[in-house]
């Protein structure tokens, strides 16, 4: 009797939860079909869109680049004798370049241009010969005069092109980035000089070529310097060649070459 | 005085058309402005008094021209009113002759109006203007081809100058802010040229690289090498009386220095799309200082740098001491050490791998 009254009451709790869930399933079917989409759509998810990926990857591949050249072509290998004793960091500076040309100005075109650079100074080392040196015998000490220092190198690190005018018609861009590089590096050097590069090397000169005697020859030296030119001779890079068919005039303003 | 009120007014009276207005005004001030004309401008007073009597004839032949325009406008309101044509009088205030008799004698018929001999010359004053400054300049030209072809070529460069000027650069730049300087001990002892032609750098990129483009480069540079003395201390220097020679031991050479004189771009690849260019030869100068620093190690230019710093530094201590000199050189780890110079910094947005390939930064 227990049993039988057990086993309706699990049949009446088993009926009521199956009914419970049908009513359920019932009122809430578009929920469940979207769970149910979802939820297939979630499982395949990772692999559709890595076969998009793959897809998209094959029609249209991440930029790459190749650059091809050939050996390099050895033009001169001289010898030389600069004993360097200064760098300044690379320092940066932006230079904006602007031409103005043809009838009522209608040429017109610029760019900004980011420039990088070092300036290096020390001194003509082929140009210490014996005569530079002397000897103090009354204070048992070498002398040694070598020239005043100047500016050795000048270098552009980084030189980048960027906002080109609105224009018409063909440009001379890389006109504008020569006319850049040519200012940038008068720049830097009156920069450095500000700063007192030459003064520096000067120092640094003076300390190594004194180190370098001494632990030569174990007597004390002293480090003279000729007097400064008024004019320094400039290194080729620090003095670069006018962009081909332009001129400065004596203000420092550009003009076509007659 | 009259005429030139008169002359005013019509300017500024809305019968007569913008197109008449401003003919008037661009080709007399043309007139004036240029310095060939019947008179050139250069044989003062002369030059400047026959413009002024040519702005006289202008503002009598636009005066003629405009009163036709408003006999015109005058005709097509009277054919709205059945031929009868009337003008107020009062509102235009112009007291010139030939406007004056235009407006006194209506009412008129449309017939009357056509048959006005008046009409006809309208055109014709216009046209008779244009034809003389035309034939002016041609004069003028005559006079200085006459008086010296110097005078000529004077005006025509002053003409083309005013036109055409010359070129002009402006450039502006920013302050720098120099970090610092930084004490460096090195004795550069060789200087080589190298050059690089044919640099192909081509970027793939797009929709089946419907984006990509290409462009050769020659690339010129200088490298320099050298040796640090700044390391040398008194454990380097040894010293043999019976032979009388100094020996001085150095680190090895190391390229000092990279940089790229010039660089061309040439060849570019035609393309539809918007192309960097100058990603080209960025790409194309990072290549070109890597490879001409690996080049230059290997044509040997670390030991010609050996070879002439002995020659310095032994010409150096001989001329110090009088002895002898030898210079011994450390060996290297293997590889060349290099300064950034050689060491460019890669293109914005861009890096390169391991392998050397090129792709984009993250």
């Amino acid at each position: 009797m227990n049993d039988g009254r057990r086993r309706n009451d699990t049949v009446k709790f088993s009926d009521g939860v199956v009914d419970w869930f049908a009513d359920f399933a019932n009122k809430n079917v578009k929920s469940i079909v979207t769970l149910i989409t979802v939820a297939i759509i979630i499982n395949f998810l990772t692999p559709i869109t890595t076969s998009i990926s793959n897809l998209m990857d094959r029609l249209a591949p991440p930029a790459t680049v190749d650059v091809v050249s050939e050996q390099a072509i050895i033009s001169s290998l001289r010898g030389i004798g600069k004993l360097v004793t200064v760098t300044s960091d690379p320092h940066a500076r932006k230079v904006f370049v602007s031409i103005s040309e043809g009838i009522f100005d209608s040429g017109y075109y610029s760019a900004n241009h980011e420039v990088a650079g070092i300036v290096e100074a020390g001194v003509d080392f082929t140009k210490v010969k014996s005569s530079s040196f002397r000897y103090d015998t009354a204070n048992d000490a070498y002398i040694l005069i070598i020239p005043a220092p100047e500016l050795t190198n000048c270098i552009i690190v980084k030189l980048k092109q960027t906002e080109h005018s609105l224009h018409l018609g063909l440009r001379d861009w890389e006109l504008l980035e020569e006319l850049a590089r040519h200012e940038a590096i008068g720049l830097f050097m009156a920069d450095v000089k500000e700063i007192g590069i030459l003064d520096k090397a000067e120092e640094e000169t003076e300390l190594l070529l004194g180190e370098f005697v001494r632990n030569l020859i174990d007597k004390p030296v002293d480090v003279i310097f000729e007097e400064q030119k008024s004019e320094p001779d400039l290194p080729d890079t620090c003095d670069p060649k006018l962009p081909f068919g332009w001129e400065k005039d004596e203000s420092g303003a550009w003009r076509r070459a007659s | 005085m009259r005429r030139l009120n008169d002359f005013a007014v019509l300017m500024l009276d809305k019968r007569v058309s913008w197109a008449s207005k401003l003919f008037f005004i661009i080709v007399v001030g043309a007139y004036i402005v240029l310095p060939i004309d019947l008179i050139p401008d250069i044989f003062l007073p002369f030059g400047i008094v026959d413009d002024g009597g040519v702005v006289m004839v202008a503002i009598a032949m636009f005066m003629r021209h405009v009163s036709g325009q408003i006999e015109r406008q005058a005709i097509v309101s009277g054919a709205e009113n059945n031929n009868i044509v009337t003008t107020d009088v009062e509102s235009s205030m112009v007291t010139s002759d030939v406007v004056r008799d235009l407006l006194t004698d209506y009412p008129k018929t449309q017939q009357d109006i056509h048959n006005t001999p008046r009409a006809s010359r309208n055109n014709f004053s216009c046209l008779a203007l244009l034809a003389f400054l035309i034939v002016s300049p041609c004069i003028g030209i005559a006079i200085l081809t006459l008086s010296g072809s110097a005078a000529l070529s004077g005006m025509l460069s002053s003409v083309m100058n005013f036109i055409d000027p010359p070129a002009a650069v402006n450039i502006v730049s920013s302050r720098t802010i120099v970090h610092s300087l930084q004490g460096l001990g090195q004795l550069v002892t060789v200087s080589s040229e190298v050059a690089k032609a044919d640099i192909q750098v081509s970027v793939n990129e797009g929709f089946l690289n419907a984006g990509s483009y290409s462009a050769k480069h020659v690339a010129v540079g200088v490298i320099e090498a050298g040796i640090d003395i700044s390391t040398t201390n008194k454990d380097h220097v040894s010293y043999d009386s019976t032979t009388n020679t100094y020996t001085l031991r150095l680190p090895p050479p190391n390229i000092t220095s990279c940089r790229i004189e010039h660089i061309d771009q040439y060849g570019g690849s035609l393309t539809l799309l918007p192309a960097d260019w100058d990603l080209l030869r960025q790409l194309a100068q990072h290549d070109a200082i890597v490879q001409f620093a690996q080049d230059m190690i290997e044509n040997g230019i670390l030991e010609r740098a050996k070879e002439e710093a002995t020659l310095r530094l032994g010409d150096f201590i001989r001329a110090l001491t009088g002895s002898q000199a030898h210079i011994e050189y450390e060996e290297g780890d293997g590889e060349a050490k290099l300064p950034p110079s050689c060491q460019p910094n890669p293109p914005a947005g861009w890096k390169k791998g391991e392998d050397g390939a090129w792709s984009r930064a993250d």
